[in-house]
């Protein structure tokens, strides 16, 4: 369904020094320099897909959710989305995708969602009964009811970003683009946002690109994720199979005995891995994977263990710590 | 492209528009009482400095009633040509994305939200215009059925005009940061030159050929002419075809400006 092959995007951005001199300057001589959005990334989304798009501010995820969209044009590569070129502005290929985006409104301010669903269902070129089918099915799961009826700007985020996915997928398109759905999201409404989602991708089995900060987006939602970095795609795996791969350590919790109630003398924990917390109850190490069973005897030997418990260190900080890395090689 | 599509924006659009009560009546109120009493004040100012019986082909009445209905009708041609719908602000704020994923073109959807969005003024022309019309008809101004009907057609091509000839203008916005002073100069050359601040005729005989030249007659003045019965028949043909001419230009170098510029769009505020 989506099929991307060396894409790149390069702007160009004008820079000004700061203070008044800058601006100044910047009135008789602008200065510009090439900023690289998306490096020759490449990549495929089969039908019934979620694939998380991840990375650190600034990584290019939402430039290359807006190129897949044909909003931006690239500077280099090729895309195919549903065998359309997505820059070519085709309506066939229009009235099949849908771009949900957290941060931006699409339905209009003033109105009731519902009025703005009713001009959508003439863009979009809905019979009657598929629009009125559609729009009971989203507005049932999605739990909008007098909502439909309120000004958009007298509407919590939840339900506005809610009424967002209805006009999103008014028109059941088989590529969906989200990009930061949850934000600013309290937790049940996240939930309430992924449990649709999940049911919508049953149900109708689009394509789903999704971006995200959140880790609780990813690991609920997707199976695949695609790793940016400065623009570049360092990783296009399974979820799981990240952690084998750039989890180089485990973390190691030591519960103590509670008949010693004196704190851990830290020469006790010298050269068995990074000390991640240290107390009178608990002691938690982050050790190299490859040392773990015998730091874990050392453990024994020296302390007095109540409970010893080693486990993955979570994906969070695994993804975390690849956008930091610097200079690590892609795939 | 389906017209109840564009008649459905278009009403989305108006229903927009009238959200806003107290603004609407404010609006309504200011623009016709302050018209009025400004043209009425500077005309009979002018009138009386240089003694003159006519300035321009009109007498002191028919001016004020001239520069009431031009102001009247330069709401209507204009209409929202600048603020958070015109084109530059969708192209600098990034409202355009949403357009460009609709399965619609972008300009027709646009010019019939800036339809729709005329709703407000075209209720207070209603409201206090066409009283107002009817009331100060003179000899100048021999108004008509004929006249009024030949008039809202001029008025519904200006609009039309209008718009195709700032939207290139907002289509600087793909390459400058801000273009609302662009916009504002062309609206305030447009004005000077199509009769909205002084009747064409009150200019020099040799400025003549420039407004020939120059679509801008054709946004204000003539439709204007036409409402107060001043242009007969064969005339206002020809001042039509000349502006539907005008909108075929400015409509193929929008949609050149704006294809070019499509390309260095960005999608800014996501």
């Amino acid at each position: 369904m989506i099929d991307v092959e060396h894409l790149s995007k390069t702007f160009r951005v004008a820079r000004k020094d700061p203070g008044f001199v800058g601006s100044l300057r910047s009135m008789f001589r602008r200065e510009t320099a090439e900023v690289v959005a998306v490096r020759d990334v490449s990549f495929r989304v089969a039908e019934g897909e979620i694939v998380g798009l991840i990375g650190a501010n600034g990584a290019g995820k939402t430039t290359l959710v807006k190129m897949l969209a044909g909003i931006v044009h690239p500077s280099g590569g090729r895309a195919s989305v549903l065998g359309f070129d997505p820059w070519s502005r085709d309506d066939r290929f229009r009235s099949q995708i849908a771009l949900v985006m957290g941060q931006k409104a699409q339905l209009w301010w003033d109105l009731p969602p519902a009025d703005s669903l009713l001009l959508l269902k003439e863009i979009y070129r809905l019979p009657d009964a598929q629009y009125r089918e559609t729009l009971d099915e989203l507005t049932t799961v999605l739990g909008l009811g007098p909502e439909m009826r309120t000004p958009v700007r007298k509407l919590s985020l939840g339900q506005r970003m809610k009424a967002e996915l209805v006009a999103a997928l008014l028109h059941r398109p088989r590529v969906v683009f989200l990009d930061e759905p949850t934000i600013g999201l309290d937790v049940t409404a996240q939930r309430a946002v992924r449990d649709f989602l999940l049911r919508y991708r049953e149900r109708h089995r689009p394509a789903i690109v999704l971006t995200s900060h959140s880790m609780d987006d990813i690991e609920r939602l997707c199976a695949r994720i695609l790793i940016l970095k400065d623009g570049g795609l360092v990783y296009d795996g399974g979820l799981a199979e990240v952690v084998a791969r750039y989890g180089d350590d485990k973390v190691v919790t030591v519960a103590l005995d509670p008949a010693s109630a004196a704190p851990v003398d830290p020469r006790l924990l010298e050269g068995l891995g990074q000390v991640l917390e240290s107390s009178a109850a608990t002691v938690k190490l982050r050790i190299p994977r490859d040392r773990v069973a015998a730091a874990a005897g050392e453990l024994l030997r020296r302390l007095p263990v109540a409970d010893l418990l080693i486990e993955e260190v979570d994906i969070a900080t695994i993804i975390e710590r690849i956008f930091t890395e610097r200079g690590k090689p892609g795939p | 492209m389906s017209l109840r599509l564009y008649l459905d924006a278009a009403a989305t659009q108006a229903r927009r528009s009238l959200t806003y009560r107290v603004d609407f009546w404010v609006e309504a109120a200011v623009v016709f009482f302050v018209s009025l009493g400004v043209a009425w004040s500077l005309w009979n100012a002018v009138f009386d400095a240089t003694g003159a019986e006519r300035i321009a082909g009109f007498d002191r009445r028919g001016m004020v009633l001239y520069v009431v209905t031009v102001l009247l009708a330069a709401k209507l041609v204009r209409g929202a040509d600048l603020g958070d719908a015109a084109v530059s602000s969708d192209v600098f704020e990034g409202g355009l994305t949403r357009y460009l994923l609709y399965p619609a073109s972008y300009r027709g959807l646009k010019y019939a939200e800036h339809v729709g969005g005329l709703v407000p003024s075209v209720l207070q022309l209603v409201l206090f215009g066409v009283p107002f019309l009817l009331l100060l008809a003179t000899p100048d101004a021999p108004v008509s059925p004929a006249s009024l009907a030949m008039g809202v057609v001029s008025l519904a091509v200006a609009n039309l005009l209008c718009w195709l000839l700032l939207f290139p203008v907002h289509c600087v916005a793909f390459w400058a940061e801000g273009v609302w002073t662009l916009v504002l100069a062309v609206r305030f050359v447009g004005d000077l030159l199509g009769g909205v601040m002084i009747p064409l005729g009150a200019f020099p005989a040799w400025t003549r050929p420039w407004h020939e030249a120059l679509p801008f007659r054709h946004l204000y003045a003539e439709p204007v002419e036409t409402l107060l019965g001043r242009r007969d028949p064969a005339a206002w043909a020809g001042d039509l075809a000349a502006a539907l001419g005008w909108c075929v230009a400015l409509s193929l170098l929008g949609q050149v400006l704006f294809t070019v510029g499509r390309r260095r769009y960005a999608g800014p505020g996501i």
